[in-house]
């Protein structure tokens, strides 16, 4: 090799070496987060990981090509709204420099620190959050299964069970009943049956007045409680009835093909049902070790990083936040406090102490909205109530209170979506 | 990780203000008092008469009046009293100069 040559050479990987070497540098700096779950929890995890650090690389692995919003599929059960309404565009996501990809989260290698997608793709990280939402505990009642959900709805997952309940509601006779079957709490959405019950008793109202709304009920109390009675005495005077599970109101067996209803005490033959069956944390948290035997995920309050598994966070639905519920509205603040921790984390910082809330309208006719807060601290490693925070909107309160809170459930839906998905 | 919070003279007003509401915990992090503000009121949405209000281009002097009037029953707020309650006065301060400081920068990057 002549002289020249080789001084060129080397002065070339001399420039190279180095420059590479930073640059690999950057490349193992820039901390990678993985997201199983685009829904709620997931999305805001998202969004404000890319806001509070632009440095961090974040990709959500969903694996339904489009995210239909449980909130307002009551309305459109109860004839109020429509199912474009549900669908939300995860565009924002991607315009935030969200890496998205579609596919199924079948395995969480904690030491590795590493997830495998159906199909064996396997993608690294520095921290995983995974937002899973709810599965089904089939068999609980005894003989309601998803094969069972195509006769008796659950409409727990909006989409095609929300289209058929309403659907059946449509087919229904003047005169029927139509049962609601609540599973012990905790269950997704606690005020979600009797939102439910009020909106089906709307429609029944207007265009089957002889019929009838059922609850049975597996629980003694229930979320708004006394403001749902109140409404509902004076919006639908015995259309709507309910047994507690002291009454012996727990459906323990289904029977499809009879349309019956099996309690302790009786049986009910009815011509719907909408059967919201038991519930646990995404499959996924059950098959990678994450959930508890309750079928739930623990947690630490401060930062949402499992207690089974370091490196872990698990937020919204499939998460043990008591005493937080299981809603969208917390969703969402969970993932923003667990995305402050966790752009904490990464940059070598400790994170600070998280500020929960919660938020949930209801609607009982569509100009009558009522509403539960709290706001939530963490003291001594426990979410809790912030003293005198919190509550439910006020009884007996004039219409005109009723219909202002009626408008901000829809604003709300608006802001929270754009809030999540950008 | 930008330091997304000031402090400033709103804060040494609120603590001459009598501290209630949270306490005894270590403070929590201004980001995550205010993002919370953002799930109702997110900037982005377009928002008429009958909606959740806009914070958009409101003073930290007019938030903080507007807050503290909820906290203490003044006003017609149907929901934002029980909100308010939950945040000692100094904790409101740093949200709502932090919610117009934020708010004002996401303007001027025209999101
Ligand atoms: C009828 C009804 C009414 C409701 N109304 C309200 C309301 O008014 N206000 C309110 O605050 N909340 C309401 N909720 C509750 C709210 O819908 C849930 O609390 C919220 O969706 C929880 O968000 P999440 O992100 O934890 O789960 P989800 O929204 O369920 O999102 C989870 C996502 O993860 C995906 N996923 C799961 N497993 C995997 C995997 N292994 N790999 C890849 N992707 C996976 C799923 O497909 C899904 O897209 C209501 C619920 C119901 C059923």
């Amino acid at each position: 090799m002549k002289r020249r040559a080789f001084l060129q050479m080397t002065a070339t990987l001399a420039g190279m070496l180095p420059l590479s070497l930073r640059a690999r540098e950057e490349m193992r700096a820039r901390a990678r987060v993985v997201i199983v779950g685009g829904g709620f929890a997931g999305a805001t995890c998202a969004r404000y990981l890319r806001r509070l650090d632009p440095d961090i690389h974040v990709t959500v692995v969903d694996d339904q090509r489009e995210y239909l919003a449980c909130p307002l599929s009551n309305w459109v059960i109860g004839g109020v709204g429509s199912m474009t309404r549900l669908r939300v565009n995860r565009a924002g996501l991607t315009r935030a420099g969200v890496e998205q990809i579609r596919g199924r989260v079948e395995a969480v290698d904690g030491v590795g620190r590493q997830v495998t997608l159906a199909g064996g793709r396997r993608l690294g990280y520095d921290r995983l959050v995974v937002a899973p939402g709810v599965d089904f505990k089939w068999g609980s009642p005894e003989g309601y299964d998803a094969e069972a959900a195509k006769r008796m709805p659950h409409a727990w997952r909006a989409g095609p069970q929300t289209e058929l309940l309403r659907d059946q509601l449509r087919a229904m006779k003047n005169g029927g009943v139509v049962a609601i079957s609540v599973p012990a709490a905790p269950f997704r959405c606690p005020p979600g049956p009797y939102e439910r019950a009020s909106l089906i008793a709307h429609y029944l109202k207007q265009h089957k007045p002889r019929s009838k709304v059922l609850i049975l009920d597996a629980n003694d109390k229930f979320s708004k409680q006394p403001l749902f009675l109140e409404a509902w005495e004076a919006l639908y005077p015995g259309l709507i009835e309910r047994i507690s599970v002291t009454e012996g109101g727990a459906v323990r067996r289904v029977d499809v093909k009879t349309m019956t209803l099996h309690t302790e005490l009786e049986d009910h033959k009815v011509d719907v049902a909408n059967v919201i069956p038991a519930q646990t944390a995404g499959r996924l948290a059950l098959t990678s070790g994450l959930a508890e035997d309750s079928g739930w995920c623990a947690v630490d309050s401060d930062t949402f990083e499992s207690r089974r598994m370091p490196g872990v966070h698990v937020i919204g639905d499939a998460c043990i936040a008591n005493p937080m519920p299981k809603s969208a509205s917390a969703a969402n603040s969970q993932a923003k406090n667990c995305a402050l921790a966790i752009a904490a984390l990464v940059n070598g910082a400790a994170p600070g102490s998280p500020s929960l809330h919660n938020t949930c309208y209801s609607l009982v006719a569509p100009h009558y909205g009522i509403s539960v807060n709290e706001i939530f601290q963490v003291i001594d490693g426990k979410i809790t109530v912030v003293e005198g925070s919190g509550g439910i909107s006020p009884l007996s309160a004039a219409a005109e209170f009723r219909a202002r809170e009626a408008a901000y459930d829809r604003s709300w839906y608006q802001s929270i979506v754009a809030d999540s998905f950008g | 990780m930008p330091i997304l919070y000031r402090s400033g003279w709103l804060c040494a007003l609120a603590m001459l203000l009598p501290i209630t509401g949270a306490a005894e915990s270590p403070p929590r992090s201004t980001e995550a008092l205010a993002f919370n503000c953002y799930t109702c009121h997110a900037p982005q949405v377009r928002r008429g008469k009958g909606d959740i209000s806009s914070l958009k281009g409101k003073s930290a002097a007019t938030l903080l009046q507007k807050l503290r009037d909820f906290k203490n029953g003044a006003g017609d707020a149907t929901l934002m009293s029980r909100i308010a309650r939950g945040y000692s006065d100094e904790e409101l301060a740093r949200i709502a100069e932090f919610l117009a400081d934020d708010l004002r920068a996401q303007d001027r990057k025209g999101r």
